[in-house]
């Protein structure tokens, strides 16, 4: 007979599958724990161009939005972060938790600049729009915002949906706005969705896929980078390891083949877990995983990081790990969240 | 306040060379009489600071200046501390590399060595 445990835990995981299968066709909504900062200072989009991958015009206009890294002196990522801008201000929308880091790196290298920054992650709520649907359901439904922000994706590729931030300064009205979009048939999803949702698109967050032990283009963040607008912190290394092919591992996104088990207890093991080839060596390590309906039940997935050499769709990893045994990776796709050509591969 | 090292204040110093860049530079701006290069350091570059040179004849109060071979150094104190102890020397020639900084602050500096880390 079964414990009310095990019917509350059939019934989330059930919950999720529903909301997981609505937003991965129609769309969803869910509260947004990422940073916002709030620049000002007439030098801050120069400056923002000059410590970062990506083009910042610094004569941009308002309503425009960039994707860019701030990367070490040594390549590495210390987050991605997206600009908008808006007017008399630039609102930076951080990683989650990586607010204060972002500031530190700013601060360290204003030295004459005319630049103020100030966390407003807590004076305001931001919710998350995203699904095939999305623009459509945003754009029928127009709720009540302070500012709404599509994030650049990958032009070129049509199955990766948009992505829409949506800035409310009253909580009330990001309630309000949350109804109107439910009515509208988009779902509201939990945050364990959110994270599903994530895994599935191949999107790295800070902590899992990103930090300074990676740079922008082992996390497929190519697209996020331009190549020919000069100096920023780390271009020196990065473009370096473009040119000469010496990337030397890249995130993929995985699926996990297991001899049963419980598929939920295997995706909260598996962050860690080395990947192995057939001789034994290691090959990557997974980063994340989670479990996702399918059309006949439920799949384990998950992204991870997988020496270059070893990087091939459909290629099989073994997973080495003492909390899980017999899993197989397959590598599944290797995801350029912004776009661009897979550097070094080939090379 | 001075910063000194051994008792000896230290500030930064530029060649013959260079002032003459800087006077040949100046002179097709227009100014003759004056004549500065105001030395600046911003976040950017390659390592992380990057240095900012203009001519200029608009002293302001708070900068730090140094006069050699006719020719005012202007640099404002936040930049002073990353600058302090530099000589600024200028390479010609058809690989030169312009004005060029041997700054002790600097702990590594890129490539093309405009731009440095302390």
């Amino acid at each position: 007979m079964a414990t009310t445990a095990a019917i509350d835990a059939k019934t989330d995981e059930r919950l999720r599958a529903e909301e997981f299968r609505a937003a991965t066709e129609r769309a969803a909504v869910f509260p947004s724990d990422a940073g916002r900062l709030r620049l000002t200072g007439e030098d801050a989009r120069d400056l923002l161009n000059r410590l970062s991958t990506n083009l910042i015009d610094p004569d941009g206009e308002a309503g425009e939005v960039a994707v860019t890294v701030l990367t070490s002196d040594r390549g590495r990522i210390v987050d991605l972060v997206y600009v908008v801008h808006c007017g008399d201000h630039q609102l930076m929308i951080t990683s989650a938790g990586q607010q204060q880091a972002v500031i530190d790196f700013l601060d360290k290298y204003t030295i004459m600049e005319d630049l103020e920054v100030e966390d407003v992650t807590g004076d305001t709520v931001m919710l998350t729009v995203t699904g095939p649907e999305a623009s459509e359901i945003l754009e029928g439904a127009q709720p009540a915002v302070d500012l709404q922000v599509a994030l650049p994706v990958d032009p070129d590729d049509p199955q990766r949906p948009p992505i829409h931030q949506l800035v409310f300064f009253d909580p009330d009205a990001a309630d309000r706005a949350a109804e109107t979009l439910q009515s509208a048939s988009a779902v509201g999803i939990s945050a364990a969705t959110a994270e599903a949702l994530r895994i599935a698109n191949g999107q790295p967050a800070y902590g899992s896929e990103m930090s300074d032990t990676y740079n922008p283009l082992e996390a497929g963040l190519i697209g996020a980078i331009d190549f020919h607008k000069g100096c920023y912190i780390g271009q020196e290394v990065i473009a370096r390891l473009d040119t000469y092919h010496k990337v030397q591992k890249y995130m993929v996104t995985l699926r996990f083949e297991t001899d049963g088990g419980d598929a939920t207890e295997s995706a909260s093991a598996l962050p860690g877990a080395r990947l192995n080839d057939n001789a034994g060596d290691a090959m990557g390590l997974v980063t994340s995983a989670t479990v996702v309906p399918t059309a006949d039940g439920a799949e384990l997935i998950g992204l991870g990081y997988v020496r270059t050499r070893a990087v091939e769709i459909g290629g099989r990893l073994s997973v080495a790990s003492d909390d899980v045994d017999g899993v197989t990776a397959v590598i599944t796709a290797q995801p350029l969240l912004f776009g661009g050509e897979k550097p070094g591969l080939g090379g | 306040m001075p910063i000194t090292q051994n008792g000896v204040e230290l500030t930064v110093e530029i060649s013959e060379k260079a002032a003459e860049k800087i006077k040949y530079f100046a002179e097709k701006e227009g100014i003759t009489d004056n004549i500065g290069l105001r030395v600046a350091v911003k976040g950017g570059g390659c390592s992380g600071l990057t240095y900012d040179l203009n001519i200029t004849d608009q002293e302001r109060e708070s900068d730090k200046i140094v006069e050699q071979y006719g020719v005012k150094v202007m640099v404002d104190k936040k930049s002073y501390i990353y600058l302090v102890g530099t000589q600024l020397d200028f390479s010609d020639g058809l690989n030169g590399k312009g004005f060029v900084f041997e700054n002790p602050n600097a702990k590594k500096a890129c490539g093309c060595g405009t731009s440095f880390a302390v």
